[in-house]
């Protein structure tokens, strides 16, 4: 049996999935809705992009350390 | 399979539970004096309360089941459909959640109408109660199998006693009890789910054991890309993570709510991401936990290989649960369903009210009255619940009719709310022929064998065979509605944007002004601080200008004035406008004092604080 292996599945979920999530996010400040200018929304958006690769990080150790 | 009966010790823990949820819920009921109290709790909550409680909502009685069965036959994989949430934060907390905040939105059907046409609303509600009501049947149902499958109840009478339960709590204490109930609800059904999983990890010989016994495709997070078609990775991304939290997070009624009875925007903010970074995560190991331990019993021979995957939840429990803990894991499941309903009841009394009753059937009545409209109505949504189990029972495989019916009907709504929030042009027109014409092409895709031009081409493209259509039914949904309202779009003209102020993206900050009344005070948020209250005759709170500085507040910005005990998540609180120190000096003959607020006795008394002790103030905005 061939040994399986996760990484196509993180590549599809975190291209496809973070290609939503990047053009929301840019719609949402190119549209005003959030500004660069704004404390708030500069904390949300280093916790949105932490949030994303947070998840990426630990999904792709989870897939490595399944084999151990 | 045999039924576990319980120990007398079971039986006491399930009904003081049962009492304790009654009693604390209508406890409540002191906190609802009006509509706004009733559904959105007069804004007041703090993002901890919110994300327990949306936890507790995400969590149903059939979710220990479900998820443990997918556990069993796929192992920790059966965690997707609870870790791939994040891609839509952006739009949810930049987009959605400030613009039906500010803009006042009591229900999803109400921003149709405001944003496109009556028609959208009317349509909306059809859609929607359809929804809500089938999810509140739904809930009670699964509940009353898992009694009758534990204790060997009748599936009706069993879940008779939660329903009746959670109506009442509901229709009397309102969002204020929902989610305070949830608190207690969400913090047990995690602390069971995790109590079964340290149990049975000592019960097999500890987490090496365990975790050697699972076979590698156990022990990885995703299952394979498009196979095994029960359960493709492909499928579940498209049907969990895109159509199914999209409606979670875009349509639920129910949670829309929960996020309307936060203090503020910021606070609703940090609730979703309180939710989906650690109380997701904690609640996917909660609801799948005994499946992973059953696959590794098997294994090590403490079950035999005969189990059935549908019963492994049950069985797991009757094995390493002593007394007590099994009446414990039983309340969970008690209360993983009452804490779904309730959101549900109170979404489906919102919509009764706000968008039926009060527009259409009796306008221009008191508050009262409708308060008590919607008490009637959340005790007809039970109701009505109650009458859907018998429905249900009929069915071999409801969690499967259900799972398609729900994937059915969610694309068309969320993709009208999506566009409707992101793109200027998108009309009222394209907005009505996403619903009727994307629900229309939904029901077409429910048989393949008639219309195989339907899913099929999106299966074959991602390699999912004829199991797994269903799976992929999100993914042709989306794509088909989105086509239709961008199509309808180009030969429809869209409605001025003047008319639609606040109800975009593009647009919000329009709302926040119209939400405050005046400019914004876009500054930082200040500190927090702590004042002596006392009652004086004046219109809004008087501040000492130093402490007002402290909180980087203006006169007339809003402030939210809490108790301060933190542990009461803003239960005894509210908003005012910050006032002019002079203005009042002039206007009420009332000075400031550094160290002291002063608020008049009707805004104390709306707040449930008192005069003379130490309150906690801080700038919304």
């Amino acid at each position: 049996m061939e040994n399986p292996n996760n990484w196509f599945q993180i590549l599809y979920q975190y291209g496809l999935g973070g290609l939503f999530f990047l053009v929301t996010l840019v719609l949402c400040f190119k549209e005003k809705g959030a500004s660069l200018d704004h404390p708030e929304d500069r904390w949300m958006l280093k916790v949105l992009i932490g949030g994303y690769f947070g998840y990426l990080i630990v999904h792709s150790l989870w897939a490595y350390l399944a084999r151990f | 399979m045999g039924h576990y009966a319980g120990t007398r010790l079971d039986y006491i823990v399930i009904v003081a539970y049962f009492i304790i949820a009654l009693l604390y819920g209508s406890f409540f009921a002191k906190y609802t004096k009006s509509t706004k109290d009733f559904f959105f709790s007069a804004q007041r909550f703090s993002w901890w309360l919110i994300g327990i409680s949306c936890i507790a909502t995400t969590v149903g009685a059939y979710s220990f089941v479900k998820y443990s069965e997918a556990g069993y036959n796929y192992g920790l994989s059966s965690t997707q459909a609870y870790l791939n949430d994040w891609f839509l934060m952006p739009l949810f907390l930049l987009g959605w959640v400030p613009i039906i905040y500010f803009s006042r939105v009591t229900s999803i059907p109400e921003f149709f109408e405001r944003r496109f046409s009556r028609a959208t609303r009317v349509a909306g509600v059809i859609v929607l109660l359809i929804y809500l009501c089938s999810n509140i049947g739904f809930n009670f149902y699964t509940l009353g199998v898992a009694f009758h499958a534990l204790l060997g109840w009748d599936i009706f009478y069993g879940t008779l006693a939660a329903a009746v339960i959670t109506g009442i709590y509901t229709a009397f204490g309102g969002q204020t009890a929902v989610i305070m109930n949830d608190l207690m609800q969400g913090i047990l059904l995690l602390v069971a789910g995790f109590t079964l999983f340290f149990l049975g990890i000592h019960f097999l010989g500890g987490w090496e054991v365990f975790w050697h016994a699972l076979p590698l495709t156990h022990r990885l997070p995703f299952s394979g890309f498009n196979k095994p078609a029960e359960f493709p990775m492909v499928g579940i991304f498209w049907q969990d993570g895109m159509a199914n939290s999209m409606a979670y997070y875009f349509m639920n009624q129910g949670l829309m709510m929960r996020f309307l009875a936060a203090k503020s925007v910021r606070e609703g903010r940090k609730a979703a991401i309180f939710t989906v970074l650690l109380l997701m995560p904690l609640g996917a190991i909660a609801v799948s936990n005994a499946g992973w331990l059953g696959k590794a019993m098997v294994v090590t021979g403490l079950l035999p290989e005969s189990v059935k995957a549908t019963d492994i939840f049950v069985r797991v429990s009757e094995l390493v649960a002593m007394p007590g803990v099994f009446g414990l894991i039983m309340a969970a499941l008690t209360a993983a369903m009452m804490s779904t309903a309730d959101a549900y009841i109170n979404g489906v009394s919102a919509i009764m009210v706000n968008d039926v009753w009060r527009p259409f059937l009796a306008k221009n009545r008191t508050d009262k009255y409708y308060l008590t409209v919607a008490r009637v109505f959340a005790l007809v949504a039970t109701f009505i619940g109650i009458l859907l189990v018998p429905i249900f029972m009929q069915f071999n495989s409801v969690y499967r009719a259900h799972g398609a019916f729900t994937a059915a009907i969610t694309p068309p709504m969320v993709v009208t709310v999506i566009l409707g929030i992101l793109w200027k042009r998108f009309t009222a027109k394209a907005a009505f022929s996403t619903l009727i014409f994307g629900t229309a092409a939904m029901f077409l895709s429910l048989n393949h064998h008639l219309f195989p031009f339907t899913v099929a081409p999106f299966a074959a493209l991602h390699g999912v065979g004829p199991v797994g259509f269903i799976w992929m039914r999100a993914c042709y949904g989306l794509v088909v509605c989105t086509m239709i309202g961008v199509g309808v779009s180009y030969f429809t003209a869209p409605r001025k944007e003047e008319e639609i102020q606040g109800l975009m993206v593009a647009s919000l900050q329009k709302a926040k002004e119209l939400f405050k009344g005046g400019k914004v005070n876009d500054r930082e948020k200040g500190r927090t601080i702590s004042l002596e209250l006392r009652t004086a005759e004046v219109n809004d709170a008087l501040i000492h200008p130093d402490d007002l500085m402290a909180m980087k507040t203006e006169p007339g910005d809003l402030i939210y004035v809490q108790d301060r005990r933190w542990w009461l998540g803003g239960l005894k609180s509210l908003h005012s406008r910050a006032a002019s120190p002079a203005m009042e000096a002039e206007a009420q003959k009332q000075k400031a004092e550094k160290g002291v607020i002063f608020l008049s006795s009707k805004n104390i008394e709306m707040g449930m604080l008192n005069a003379g002790e130490v309150v906690r103030a801080e700038k919304i905005m």
